[in-house]
């Protein structure tokens, strides 16, 4: 095959992970409480900052003895996801939870009003620009530096980081849904909450914990993104935060699987459309291939599973 | 059908209204350029006996605020409370952008701003605006005031001057709707720039150049301009339609379409952009994919967050200046005004754009001394054009009967492992 | 017969003169009516009437009193004929907004994109932009001058028609979507259309006869500028002349209002709020929801074509900058705000919030900088508090849809649906039984329309209706 194909191919594939990791958490707390969490993309935004302060502080950068780094970085990744967390958790409690039985616009109204203001606070504290950090994770071409393959095409540490990180992560996430005790009360939450609530479930328990589950995910996504691209700014969690509600959606939203299906998707298109045609038509296209999915899919690729009241 | 009789009153009012406010809106353009007061400057003088009012309209929010602050403060410096003639200056900073166009510029903030200046008599000079787009909007609004307007910033050329393929059809005719001009800068129009930047990077040796830009005034315009410049002087624009090609400032990475140049053989890559663009990570996916490829850009990123974006990536960068930056400052003026703002902000370096808005007050306040009535705009106004060979803090400089000043220097730098970059050597357009 | 569709298709067709002969009927009516409506309530229609004196008011009083007082004694945060204007702008597309989404039901994302359609519509027929046609009409320019330059009452008209066009044109794959996910098609739409518009500038395409090389299609970043003023008898209504500006404006909310008005109390209206209850049961009792939804996106999206043709040729310019997704959620913002539902509502949430954003902040600001000078810490002055505008927004909608989801300016109906606690809650609460009854009570004469009091529970805590809705029947 074309190199050049196999290379875009290698870029789609490995930023769509990293849109999956996003998307996980608007899927997860569409799937219960069928609500698009608009300040989750700004959570994760908040998260990617904390992530880039705290190792910045504790002076992890290009060179840092490996040990070292991966300790900080697992240190860091704790931080964050228990702050994240707390965030996500607290704006449930705040902005969510007493419109549980509002009228349904209400919520999400709450939910764009929240991001507006996450977003800001992020503004305030790092200012309009993009905010850089250094390559910890290098940018070798693992194929021809540790492979030995003679090839123009490059598969670097930081693909492979992004394959490591989600793969595993969806792996214990559908485990958690599937196979636990919590994960069957969600389940039970996301199809009835009524009748969960006289099943003995504890609603607001259930719901409270898919929060905090999807604000500590938001964490490590903003980790995850420092060290991927090397970057942060304000508005991040509008411009991942799109993409990421996008793949949720084209996944069939509430669906794990369906996530992470829908993030190798958008990645590829991104991909494919920055390579072949041009970054200033990416989102239009990724948008009118959002328009025709749900035209001929309105519950995306691999339909609604969690959530499956229509 | 029922209709409201409220409608039916305000149908009448605003006939009634406009009936007896404006008869005869349309006005003819005057012939101008000839001396003979406009039409519009019939009447514009002062009422105060003691005060004569300078406005700014900037954009004073959002990631134009730092190098807004540093214009703001260098133009209050200059003018509050500066004596002319019997007067005593009054300076307003009024802010472009608003939240809702993202703390940019926002049009109708800035025609706010515009009408604001323009209803107040005793308004002489307008100094604004930051962004060329805003000032596309306001000239007209203050050409029909009859109030000289004096930009720290704008380089779009079609504000001024017809440039062949990088300003519109009717430009800057359509601009001054009462046929005589009151427009004027102190920066150099991106033409300039643009040209300069294109023969240095030949001279560096560029064969097979990428031209991107960030879909936005400045940058498509600084952009185009290169790329034209680059092809007369024999380098292949390989973007597409071979012009300048735009980047989605919202884009979450620039991998593929590092991987798009890298593919296309380039050598040489030219980025027409504004810092907020999401230019951090832009230099960032581009130096990950071509460690060694020479890439040139502007002085719309010519700031320290545009470094602290992009890191070691911005490492070898090319930067050019449309004007003196304020390091290189030759005058003695211009080397004093430099070390008065060091001195004065625990030795930081000024924002790129703070000595053009120094330059700018000091062209208007030169102008309010020259002109024969301190509180008449038509008398400011020819004051101003009348600039010649103006000892400015950018050097000496002439205001033409365009609007443009005669300073046509650029300069070029090379970022080398830290900010501010190192200056390479004075640059000149090709002809 | 309560027609809804008449304003609207007089319009379209060209009827303009019989709409205008009717207005004149009605003014000639009016001081009948009005002491009518005096008589019925007359705290109401005092304060109307002084409200609407002082709206005509405002710019007289402006120009001859607070900016004179602005300039020397002390600053006031008074807006300006281009704030106003805008003000305006933006009521009107928070009416047609609130068709959509505070009738309809249907949350609209993407809304600026029909504002972006309207104002391209009218800078497209108003501008040197098809520098190689020369089409004029009604225009005291010189024969043979570049562009398409038509009048303001037909590109206003032409504006609004393409918006609701495209808004139809996006409804109609849409509707099979719940609405969360009609939330985010709207909101990629919105993200699409200023796209296009961006990136349509060096378009080569060649498809049969179409031969496009190197094609300005839209101007690209620059936009398209200079637009023609709206002129109207010889009468300019552009950023130059902004008082005249201001009227063109109240001109087009009150004609928004009642067209707005006339639609809500439609057999269509009832239509809206039924799907907007319970889609399923709206059907089944013989609601076509298709055509309902589809004339919702369509209708609500014209008004933001007007919005948008004001916006072209006020300002004399247009760019892809203007419209972008913070546009869209602003206007979301002023109809939560305003009150979601309630026309008056909303032009108040509009004007709310852009007085804050555009006048108040910066106010505020400044103030801060004279003091901080006064009073030698010029710090103060550092706080630029119009930063924080959507911060403040964005709390402001958190905390309104907690504590007063029906805004400031509620729709009773909407009000009473908000705060109705869920049937396993209410405990047969008598104060929610009282508003399940007065909503029922106001449903059954708005079918009718013919008294005024039914008009007066319609129009809930709102501002009493324009005086006269029925003629002599008080």
């Amino acid at each position: 095959m074309d190199e050049q194909l196999l290379q875009t191919i290698v870029i789609g594939l490995s930023n769509g992970l990293i849109y999956a990791l996003v998307a996980l958490g608007y899927t997860l707390v569409y799937g219960i409480i069928e609500l698009i969490n608009f300040a989750h993309g700004d959570v994760f935004m908040l998260g990617s900052m904390l992530a880039l302060t705290l190792l910045v502080y504790f002076g992890v950068t290009t060179g840092t003895d490996p040990l070292t780094a991966i300790s900080l970085i697992v240190l860091v990744l704790a931080i964050t996801m228990a702050v994240t967390a707390t965030l996500n958790v607290s704006i449930e409690r705040v902005a969510y939870r007493p419109l549980r039985h509002a009228p349904r616009l209400a919520p999400l109204i709450s939910a764009i009003g929240m991001s507006f203001v996450l977003q800001n606070v992020g503004l305030l504290w790092k200012g309009p620009a993009n905010i850089g950090f250094p390559d910890v994770i290098p940018n070798t071409n693992i194929l021809t530096t540790v492979l030995g393959f003679d090839t123009n095409v490059a598969i670097t540490y930081k693909h492979l980081f992004a394959a490591v990180v989600t793969i595993p992560l969806l792996i214990v996430l559908t485990w958690f849904v599937a196979k636990t005790k919590q994960g069957k009360a969600m389940r039970a939450t996301a199809q009835d909450p009524d009748t969960a609530g006289l099943m003995g479930i504890d609603v607001n328990r259930t719901i409270a914990i898919t929060f905090i589950i999807a604000g500590a995910l938001a964490g490590a996504a903003g980790l995850v993104q420092v060290l991927y691209n090397n970057t942060t700014v304000w508005n991040l969690g509008f411009r991942f935060g799109l993409n990421a509600f996008t793949s949720a959606v084209l996944g069939g939203i509430g669906n794990l699987q369906g996530a992470v299906l829908g993030g190798i998707v958008l990645g590829l298109i991104n991909a494919f459309s920055d390579r072949y045609l041009s970054t200033q038509w990416t989102n239009a296209i990724v948008f009118g291939v959002l328009i025709a999915i749900l035209v001929f899919r309105p519950t995306g690729l691999l339909g609604q599973q969690l959530a499956d009241r229509a | 059908m029922k209709l409201s009789k409220v409608g039916a009153l305000a149908a009448a009012a605003v006939f009634v209204f406009t009936a007896c406010t404006s008869p005869g809106a349309t006005t003819a353009p005057s012939d101008g350029g000839t001396g003979s007061r406009p039409d519009a400057c019939e009447g514009k003088t002062g009422t105060s006996s003691s005060e004569i009012h300078v406005y700014s309209a900037l954009p004073r929010q959002g990631s134009n605020k730092a190098q807004t602050d540093a214009l703001v403060e260098s133009i209050r410096d200059a003018l509050e409370g500066q004596k002319v003639g019997d007067f005593t200056i009054k300076y307003t900073d009024l802010d472009d952008s608003s939240a809702a166009a993202g703390g940019d510029w926002d049009g109708a903030q800035a025609q706010a701003n515009a009408t604001t200046a323009a209803n107040d008599p005793d308004a002489m000079i307008f100094i604004g605006h930051f962004n060329s787009g805003a000032a596309k909007l306001t000239i007209p609004i203050l050409n029909a005031a009859c109030l000289v307007m004096i930009s720290p910033a704008n380089t779009y050329p079609g504000l001024t001057k017809e440039v062949a393929g990088v300003t519109e059809p009717g430009e800057p005719a359509s601009y001054y709707p009462e046929g005589f001009r009151n427009y004027t800068r102190v920066i150099a129009t991106d033409d300039a720039q643009g040209g300069a930047g294109a023969a240095w990077a030949k001279e560096l040796g560029a064969t097979k150049a990428y031209v991107l830009d960030d879909t936005q005034v400045y940058g498509k315009g600084l952009a185009r301009a290169w790329a034209l410049a680059a092809a007369d002087l024999g380098i292949e624009v390989v973007s597409a339609g071979g012009t300048s090609e735009g980047f989605d400032a919202k884009a979450t990475d620039y991998a593929a379409l590092a991987q798009k140049i890298k593919d296309s053989g380039a050598d040489f890559i030219y980025i027409g952009s504004i810092t907020g663009q999401n230019t951090g990570k832009l230099w960032k996916d581009l130096r990950a994919a071509m460690p060694d490829i020479s890439i040139m850009s502007g002085d719309g990123v010519f700031e320290a967050a545009w470094y602290e974006g992009a890191g070691d990536a911005g490492n070898g960068t090319y930067l050019t200046f449309g004007g003196v930056g304020p390091n290189e400052q030759t005058s003695d003026a211009g080397k004093k005004w430099v070390a008065d703002y060091r001195a004065a902000h625990n030795g930081e370096d000024p924002p790129v754009y703070g000595i053009y808005g120094a330059a700018a007050a000091q062209v208007a306040l030169d102008a309010l001394n020259r002109a024969e009535v301190k509180n008449d705009r038509y008398s400011v106004l020819q004051a101003v054009f009348a600039t010649k060979d103006f000892a400015s803090y950018l050097g000496t400089m002439s205001i033409d009967e365009n609007g443009d000043n005669t300073l046509s220097e650029a300069t070029g730098y090379r970022v080398v492992d830290s900010w501010p970059p190192a200056f390479e050597k004075v640059l000149v357009a090709p002809e | 017969m309560s027609s809804l569709i008449a304003p609207v298709e007089h319009g379209k067709t060209g009827g303009l003169p019989a709409w205008l002969a009717h207005l004149a009927a009605s003014a000639a009516n009016w001081p009948a009516a009005y002491r009518a409506r005096v008589q019925a309530s007359p705290r109401r229609t005092v304060l109307m009437s002084v409200l609407v004196v002082l709206v005509f008011a405002y710019p007289l009083l402006n120009r001859a009193v607070l900016q004179p007082f602005s300039r020397n004694v002390f600053p006031l945060p008074a807006p300006d004929d281009t704030t106003v204007v805008f003000m305006l702008i933006f009521a009107t597309m928070a009416i047609g907004l609130n068709i959509v989404i505070g009738f309809a039901g249907l949350l609209d994302l993407g809304y600026v994109a029909f504002y972006a359609l309207g104002a391209y519509t009218a800078a497209y027929l108003a501008s040197p932009h098809w520098s190689g046609l020369s089409i004029l009409l009604f225009s005291d320019l010189p024969a043979g001058f570049p562009g398409i330059h038509l009048p303001f009452f037909i590109i206003f008209w032409a504006a609004a028609l393409v918006a609701a066009i495209f808004g139809a044109l996006l409804g109609a794959p849409t509707l099979r979507l719940r609405g969360d996910y009609l939330a985010i098609v709207t909101l990629g739409f919105g993200e699409i259309v200023p796209v296009f518009f961006k990136n349509l500038v060096n378009v080569h395409f060649s498809f049969g006869p179409i031969q496009l090389v190197n094609a300005n299609l839209t101007g690209g970043p620059l936009g398209i500028n200079p637009i023609d003023p709206p002129q109207l008898f010889g009468i300019e209504f552009g950023v130059i002349h902004g008082f005249n500006a201001v009227y063109l404006g109240l001109a087009v909310v009150i004609m928004s209002i009642v067209i707005a008005r006339n639609l809500e109390r439609s057999r269509m209206g009832r239509a809206w709020m039924a799907i907007r209850e319970d889609e399923t049961a709206a059907e089944m009792m013989g609601v076509n929801t298709v055509r309902t939804k589809l004339l919702a996106f369509g209708l609500g999206a014209s008004f933001a074509g007007f919005a948008g043709a004001m916006q072209a040729s006020y300002q004399g310019a247009t760019t892809s900058d203007f419209f972008m997704f913070a546009t869209s959620i602003l206007v979301v913002i002023m109809i939560i705000l305003g009150g979601i539902g309630n026309i008056w509502g909303v032009i108040l949430g509009a004007i709310t919030v852009q007085y804050v954003d555009k006048t108040l902040l910066s106010w505020v600001g400044n103030r801060l900088k004279d003091t901080g000078v006064a009073i030698g810490s010029p710090q103060l002055g550092e706080i630029n508090p119009s930063q924080f505008s959507f911060l403040l927004l964005g709390l402001a909608l958190v905390l309104m849809m907690r504590f007063r989801p029906e805004g400031l300016l509620p729709s009773r109906q909407r009000a009473a649906e908000l705060h109705a606690a869920p049937p396993d809650q209410a405990l047969g609460s008598a104060a929610v039984m009282e508003i399940e009854e007065e909503v029922i009570e106001e449903a059954e004469p708005e079918d009718i329309d013919v008294t005024p009091e039914a008009s007066d529970a319609g129009g809930g805590g709102a501002p009493p209706d324009p005086p006269g809705r029925t003629g002599g029947t008080s």
